[in-house]
């Protein structure tokens, strides 16, 4: 019998650090359209400077942007959107919302790159409906330190904090999105949005070591439409991972 | 609770047609709050906040004419 002694990489310290979330809130209101504008209202070129910064560079990871488009109904209708990337539709949708009330859409964008066109385009079925605030943020997903499937012994997730902070308009927070660890790309039936450590997870190819709930898990190039009284933006954001501490093992 | 079912066409929409589908939906799934469709995947997720149970989804998948897919309620999912 032949005894295998795993190698062991050194203790890697993976910190994450997220930019600034570009928002903004119009002073003036603009009337939105009664049918598809043109030129989408809400529109942002990926660029360098919106990625998180990573301290080590992993193997794989994915880019997931969430924009945020809000705006108010004096009267009760339906407000239509369509969510675009470089120009194509990904996403179509309506949302119901009563009078004097505010709509926001948070809209996630699955695997985005640098140069990437994300817009978000807003008409209604009244004359008197309007939009006047948007946002825009990117985090990090299924990330994957090595080159192929290592078991992390540990893996721990010793920072997450939810993301983004909005402060424009009369922000809140609707829902947090929890991460998701993965284990050989599998679901474990598992989550978590604080800090959380594991003994071992066997990171597979497709997933890497986690999955973000908000743009991946749900809302994979689809947006949640939430309407609010007095709230705007009315938002979904994500637990995000600030921080993993990891080891890796090659038993294979 | 949402509800996202597989319509098996693949076909971007116009403003037109949205509305179409809009005021279709609607005239069905009175207790519908909102839809997403995506061209990509086919897939149509209609939006019912909290006024549908789990009950009903059998109706929901028939009047949307589609194959269920997943449910999200309180944010559980379950995929088919």
């Amino acid at each position: 019998m032949v005894r295998v002694t795993p190698g062991l990489t050194s203790r890697k310290v993976l910190d994450i650090t997220y930019q600034t979330p570009q928002e903004t809130l119009l002073g003036t209101p603009v009337t939105l359209p009664i049918s598809e504008p043109g030129t989408p209202q809400v529109s942002y070129t990926v660029a360098s400077g919106d990625l998180p910064t990573l301290l080590i560079t992993p193997f794989s990871k994915t880019w997931i942007s969430y924009v945020y488009a809000a705006g108010k109904f004096v009267t009760a209708g339906t407000l239509s959107w369509r969510m675009k990337k470089n120009g194509s539709s990904v996403r179509t949708g309506t949302l119901s919302v009563v009078a004097t009330t505010y709509y926001t859409l948070t809209a996630c964008f699955f695997n985005i790159a640098v140069g990437d066109v994300l817009e978000i385009a807003l008409w209604s079925n009244q004359t008197d409906s309007n939009y006047d605030y948007k946002a825009f943020f990117v985090v990090v997903d299924r990330v994957s330190v090595w080159n192929k499937r290592r078991l992390y012994t540990p893996c721990n997730f010793t920072g997450v904090e939810a993301k983004p902070v909005l402060t424009l308009g009369n922000p809140s927070v609707q829902e947090t999105k929890v991460v998701i660890p993965y284990h050989l790309d599998i679901y474990l039936y598992y989550n978590f949005s604080a800090p959380t450590n594991f003994s071992h997870i066997y990171a597979g190819t497709t997933y890497g070591c986690f999955m973000v709930g908000l743009g991946d898990y749900s809302k994979n190039n689809d947006a949640y439409g939430y309407t609010h009284a007095s709230y705007r933006p009315y938002y979904v954001r994500q637990s995000t991972p600030t921080q993993i501490v990891i080891r890796g093992a090659i038993i294979d | 609770m949402r509800v996202t079912v597989d319509t098996g066409n693949k076909q971007d929409m116009t403003s037109s047609q949205i509305a179409i589908l809009d005021q279709k939906l609607r005239s069905r799934l009175p207790k519908l709050l909102g839809w997403s469709y995506s061209p990509l995947t086919g897939e149509l997720v209609l939006d019912f906040g909290d006024s549908v149970d789990e009950s009903q989804i059998a109706d929901i998948e028939a009047k949307a004419e589609g194959l269920r897919k997943r449910v999200e309620f309180l944010g559980a999912i379950k995929e088919w």
